[in-house]
């Protein structure tokens, strides 16, 4: 505080009266303050404001002085303030009062009041500029709801797991997910795994383990069996809760109910009824076949010319049925969950063309560049159902086959390529030849799954498959990968 | 010593004959017994084992019951169910249940191999070989 006798000086103010002095000294922290002082009188104009006024608004001090300055009033505010102004004028001060002044550029300023009343009539104000407050507070109110309607929109919900604490916290969506009503289940730590399908568990429980040890995200579809049996089919996404030193505390992430959308829906129907056919299909010709079988062993010198001929036939056309049924049932599967992990492909490739010796060996193919494959994310029985399809395809489509395999990396992915010395495939067929039952000679061997299966397989594993070809040229497939540094473990 | 009896519980007639061929070829079985059903099955061993032996065969009961699991009416796990009543009963002329499916699912064998009674888990067809192997089986 001033004292009388310590009255401060500035520099310019030798001469002045001490009432004067005091004042320009008001000014000047008037000036300096970050705040906005103010005198208004109870008819709404004001009557001194310090120079910050008309920096924060942008208006000169004649512009603020001419009008009430209840017009520069949000018109929203207008009500709120003028019964502020009438409180005043009773004698009642303002503490914590928010307004919105227009700015000269048009926008609006959020001021917070702090307002003293005096007999005379005069308003002794000072205001806070808590425009920015005001909008980081808006924004985060925005932000939150827009999450909620996202989440809201797209099926999703929160959970969230903090292993150090012991506590779990699901948003409404993931009891309506479980089946669980939140009025009496409460989750915990120990129960959420029992809630997963038998069959997903090691596979959800590994990419949690990952999560909480090396703070790695993780995204992958399960499913959750609810209390009633019904099953639940659930993509997740999560990522490591870290505390302020960065280690990791839990877990975070989003559920998506894909039960019943209409791609889970559709891709389902289309998978029960390729296994279903296919299963029942499977067993009378399973019937039929030992039977055959029986009959070849036992009666098959009896058969003479041509009936010993038609039985072949007849054998052979139950051979391939068995092949297509058995692709169907691999494709109708190949849509299943799998647990990823690294695949070294220079040391997959040499075991099936061990079992492709003979094939190999009669098509006199020259097949390179397998030694140097990477190590990719997959699962070691379908990727060799891939790499066996393209190679079969290759020694069937080609004489004297040269398939060669290279491999370089694009972006944070590794495409390998198989390239063949073949006929080469039309360009209207280089998105058809991956549809299921798409033959593209009738007179070779074969059931039209084989391609179909390779890219269903290449899409669960997270990659993709694609051909480049010229006819007469031979072919390229292109298979993308995951790298295997992103199956950590 | 007679050559040990064998059941075969499956609906399929072409499954069970063949399953008998197969165990005829083996050589080490004595009479294979052809059961269409669990019921007529577990009529068998409970009409055996209240002594009203007539009209069951020579060797009853049987070292091998060969079971299906897919069956109308009583399919192979209801049929394991109410068999396992009878095990102790049965005592030391309890048989082998070994399963003779289609099924290759992993968790229909688990599920069998769940049953203490169940030895073994075959998938059709049971091949001369798989029929080999079978004559190791001997009661203890």
């Amino acid at each position: 505080m001033v004292s009388e006798d310590e009255a401060p000086i500035s520099p310019d103010s030798s001469g002045a009266s001490r009432e004067t002095r005091f004042t320009e000294d008001f000014v000047r922290f008037a000036a300096a303050s970050l705040d906005l002082f103010c005198v208004a009188d109870t008819d709404g104009y004001f009557q001194w404001l310090s120079p910050r006024w008309s920096e924060t608004l942008g208006w000169t001090d004649e512009e603020l002085y001419a009008r009430p300055f209840v017009e520069l009033v949000h018109p929203e505010d207008v009500e709120a303030t003028l019964a502020e102004v009438k409180k005043l004028a009773d004698g009642v001060p303002t503490i914590q009062f928010v307004n919105r002044y227009r700015r000269a550029d048009g926008g609006w300023t959020w001021l917070e009041w702090t307002t003293t009343p005096t007999e005379s009539g005069l308003l002794y104000a000072t205001a806070r500029d808590i425009t920015t407050r005001m909008r980081d507070m808006l924004d985060k109110e925005q932000r939150v709801r827009l999450l909620e309607l996202s989440l809201r929109l797209g099926n999703l919900g929160y959970w969230e797991v903090d292993v150090v604490e012991g506590t779990v916290f699901w948003s409404p969506e993931i009891f309506t997910i479980h089946g669980r009503d939140p009025a009496t289940y409460v989750p915990t730590l120990a129960e959420g795994i029992d809630a997963y399908h038998v069959d997903d568990r090691p596979m959800v429980q590994q990419a949690v383990q990952r999560a909480l040890d090396h703070g790695e995200p993780f995204t992958f579809e399960f499913r959750i069996v609810r209390p009633n049996g019904e099953v639940r089919q659930i993509e997740s996404h999560g990522e490591p809760l870290r505390d302020a030193k960065g280690k990791v505390t839990g877990i975070f992430g989003v559920f998506r109910d894909l039960t019943d959308s209409p791609t889970f829906k559709r891709k389902r129907e289309l998978e029960q009824f390729a296994f279903l056919a296919s299963h029942d299909l499977k067993e009378p010709l399973r019937t039929i076949t030992t039977y055959m079988d029986l009959l070849s062993a036992d009666h098959m010198s009896r058969l003479e010319s041509p009936a010993d001929e038609y039985w072949k036939f007849v054998r052979e056309s139950a051979g391939r049925m068995s092949v297509l049924i058995k692709d169907l049932l691999r494709f109708a599967r190949a849509g299943g969950t799998f647990d990823p992990e690294p695949v070294a492909l220079r040391d997959l490739i040499p075991l099936i063309l061990s079992d492709l010796g003979l094939r190999i060996d009669e098509t006199d193919a020259t097949i390179e560049g397998y030694a140097d494959l990477p190590t990719v994310k997959g699962e070691p029985e379908r990727l060799r159902h891939v790499f066996q399809n393209l190679i079969e395809n290759g020694l069937k489509f080609c004489d004297q086959p040269v398939l060669r395999f290279s491999a370089s990396a694009v972006g944070t992915q590794w495409e390998v390529t198989l390239t063949d010395n073949g006929p080469g495939i039309e360009p209207e067929l280089h998105q058809r030849i991956f549809e299921p039952f798409q033959q593209l000679q009738h007179d070779k061997p074969g059931t039209g799954m084989g391609l179909a299966i390779v890219d269903r397989i290449m899409r669960e594993c997270g990659g993709n498959v694609w051909v480049e070809s010229t006819p007469g040229h031979g072919a390229t497939f292109h298979l993308v990968f995951d790298p295997a540094a992103h199956v950590a473990g | 010593m007679s050559k040990p009896l064998v059941m075969v519980i499956d609906d399929y007639a072409p499954d069970r004959i063949f399953a008998r061929i197969m165990l005829d070829k083996a050589g080490c079985f004595g009479k294979v017994l052809e059961v269409p059903g669990g019921e007529e099955a577990l009529a068998l061993f409970e009409k055996w084992l209240d002594d009203r032996r007539d009209g069951l065969p020579d060797g009853f009961p049987p070292l091998i019951v060969l079971l299906d699991i897919n069956m109308p009416r009583m399919n192979g796990f209801e049929f394991l169910e109410r068999f396992s009543e009878l095990v102790p009963r049965l005592g030391d002329d309890a048989p082998f249940v070994i399963m003779l499916t289609s099924s290759e699912e992993p968790y229909e064998q688990a599920r069998s191999e769940a049953y203490e009674v169940v030895a073994g888990y075959l998938t059709k067809p049971l091949t001369a070989q798989k029929a080999m192997a079978l004559c190791a089986r001997r009661r203890t």
